[in-house]
């Protein structure tokens, strides 16, 4: 049973993978390195030849035609041109050959192929005398021969190229360094890492680029990267890693590692840079209503806790006489008890003892009816005041005592509560629970 | 025991004739990548993958001459730019590698005519004249004509095509450039390192294009130039 489940599931795999195949259908024209070597497979793809000045090699190149048509095909050789971002590119048929591409003489300049077939066209690479130790690239193209459109605007047409390139044996140089690494945002607001790997030496080297994106406070990965590329000597390219967005922004790190074969053995680069992306406009929105809500509890919290400062401040103190409870005492001076506790610092169940100090602010926070209560007020012409003693002694047994001040009679105020008449507890579900002595 | 057997060989030839896939499942690769059926009654020649670019409709079918036109504009005494978009959901262009670049690719555009292309009409303008950024004609090329284009690849959308595994890791797009005779004759629109997919198919869509017009440019509705997109196994 085992081996049949084994079966179907090997003959479902099959399947998928055959499907697989059949999703790329073999189409246009194009060569291929008509003899690869079996000792590197890069050759399989492109043209490589280790040589000496003076020196000739014989090789072909296959041209294709996978189209359903009969085609007439121009095979050529060409120099290089420096394309933007450093990236290899041949120049163009109609294009002067003066360099390493006149080291290439095709036995045809065109072949005409029927669908579906190819022919291996022969050349000979001479290598000419006195040239320099290194790399030297040229290209092999394939093109379509037609007459160019003339249609307004761009008018496009295609072709296939193979690099093609002659190490001349010496003194190898192989040095690359990180040019450049930096974020960017394009013109389409994506994010962008753009890092420029400059080839000082005489060969290209295939590099391998490992980028790690991690959020600069929580050192979660953001992006990651891992690449090949080949840099041609004597060239910087600059290639450039889209990365996600992240709509809310963020502070990030970003670490790129290059990794070569050196002279001695793998040589690594390294550099890392910090950079934030900024949000989106309704993130952004967002950001600025949590800032505003933090502002205002902020100075909420401060100027409370100036209010409290200064009540701690400027504060009578009154000594706790018998029968006193701690809401009788805030209610006969007109105090939220709250505020009462806090500036004396009581907890639950705010107790108080004879002779005990409590200080009894001057300052009292108005409670929303009071406030309500003169808004609405009318205007009426002010009255001389009767200003009372603010340092009276009150009756006998209670008393408020600023610092440094003398007692001067038994004349209660006239705002002050008979101490005389107990604090009815329950009355307020404000009040503390149990605040008796 | 001979019952599944007989399951799976039929389960095998039901998968067989349903994907048509007869010979594939025992192929084994020649020199150059001819593939060939190990069976006797059925045989098949498939012609090596290559790597190659073309324009390709919604369909994927090619485009027979693929043209993009600029945004319309009139005749003015100061200099203008026009714009454009290269690949459109009708126009996409496309490349394929399957299996032909392992080492990676580069897909990079630049004037058919070469350095001294221009846009051609009755009267004509350059495409690659950077002297105060296009508007003028400069001393430093080798024609009298005004104009340069930009091409801005990094802009622009890069999806898979038919492929099913294939994805778009390890292709990077080309950054804006603007064509410099002599200088920059060429430019990136993608950079394919060798870790990408070696069998895959992609399509690219939304190069910005931007076109700067000397001043007193006679209207025309012909304006036209050939460029040639190649794509290089490096």
């Amino acid at each position: 049973m085992k081996k049949t489940k084994t079966a179907i599931f090997t003959l479902l795999l099959f399947t998928v993978f055959a499907s697989s195949i059949y999703a790329i259908e073999q189409r246009g024209i194009g060569i291929l390195p008509a003899n690869p070597r079996e000792d590197n497979e890069r050759t399989q793809s492109i043209f490589i030849y280790e040589s000496a000045p003076g020196s000739v090699v014989e090789d072909g190149v296959m041209v294709i035609n996978n189209t359903k048509e009969t085609k007439t095909i121009l095979i050529y050789a060409t120099d290089t041109t420096p394309s933007s971002d450093g990236a290899f590119a041949c120049k163009q048929l109609v294009e002067e050959v003066v360099n390493e591409g006149t080291w290439y003489k095709l036995e045809k300049s065109e072949v005409t192929l029927e669908p579906n077939t190819n022919e291996i066209v022969p050349f000979k690479v001479t290598i000419p005398e006195g040239v320099s130790v290194g790399e030297h690239n040229a290209c092999i193209v394939a093109q379509e021969k037609k007459e160019l459109a003339n249609n307004p605007g761009v008018n496009l047409n295609f072709r296939s190229a193979i690099r093609a390139a002659v190490t001349i044996l010496g003194d190898v140089i192989k040095k690359l360094e990180i040019d450049d690494f930096h974020y960017s945002k394009n013109e389409n607001d994506k994010n962008q890492l753009i890092l420029t790997l400059a080839n000082s030496g005489n060969v290209s080297l295939d590099s391998k680029i490992k980028i790690d994106v991690n959020n600069f406070v929580t050192s979660k990965l953001f992006y990651t990267n891992s690449s090949d590329f080949t840099i041609i000597n004597n060239n910087k390219q600059t290639l450039n890693f889209d990365i996600e967005n992240n709509p809310w922004g963020g502070v990030y790190r970003a670490n790129v590692t290059t990794t070569f074969e050196g002279l001695n053995g793998i040589e690594t680069l390294t550099k890392d840079i910090v950079f934030a992306i900024i949000p989106s406009a309704y993130a952004l929105a967002l950001y600025i209503v949590v800032l505003i809500i933090i502002i205002t509890a902020i100075l909420l919290t401060l100027g409370s806790k100036k209010k409290f400062v200064a009540a701690v401040k400027d504060s009578n103190e009154y000594i706790v006489k018998e029968g006193d409870t701690f809401n009788s005492i805030a209610k006969d001076h007109n105090v939220d008890w709250k505020f009462l506790a806090k500036v004396n610092n009581k907890k639950p169940p705010f107790d108080v003892e004879v002779g005990e100090k409590i200080l009894i602010p001057l300052i009292k926070p108005k409670n929303k009816e009071e406030e309500k209560k003169e808004i609405q007020a009318p205007v009426q012409p002010v009255a001389p005041a009767v200003v009372p003693p603010t340092t009276a002694s009150i009756g006998n047994s209670s008393e408020i005592v600023q610092p440094n001040m003398q007692r001067i009679g038994n004349i209660p105020p006239a705002n002050m509560p008979n101490p005389e008449i107990p604090t009815t507890l329950g009355q307020n579900q404000d009040s503390p629970s149990n605040p008796g002595i | 025991m001979k019952r599944n057997k007989t399951i799976i060989a039929v389960s095998a030839l039901l998968i067989t004739f349903v994907t048509g896939a007869t010979s594939m499942y025992f192929m084994y690769k020649e020199k150059y990548g001819i593939v060939r059926s190990a069976t006797t009654a059925i045989t098949q020649i498939i012609n090596p993958g290559i790597l190659s670019t073309d324009v390709v409709d919604a369909s994927y079918e090619p485009v027979a001459s693929p043209t993009f036109a600029m945004t319309d504009t009139t005749v003015k005494f100061s200099c203008q730019t026009t714009t454009g978009t290269l690949g459109t959901s009708t126009q996409q262009i496309y490349v394929e590698n399957p299996d032909a670049a392992d080492g990676g690719w580069t897909l990079t555009i630049a004037a058919t005519s070469g350095a001294t292309a221009y846009w051609n009409s009755a009267v004509d303008y350059d495409f690659n004249d950077p002297d105060t950024l296009g508007c003028e004609d400069g001393a430093t090329d080798s024609d009298s004509l005004g104009g340069q284009l930009s091409i801005n690849p990094s802009v622009g959308t890069l999806v898979k095509a038919t492929c099913r595994t294939c994805g778009i890791t390890g292709i990077t797009k080309g950054s804006s450039s603007a064509f410099n005779e002599g200088t920059l004759d060429s430019i990136t629109l993608l950079s394919a390192a060798a870790a990408s997919d070696d069998i895959g198919n992609w399509v690219f869509t939304g190069v910005g294009l931007s076109q700067t017009i000397p001043p007193e440019q006679p209207a025309a509705n012909d304006y036209s130039i050939n460029l040639t997109i190649t794509v290089t196994a490096v």
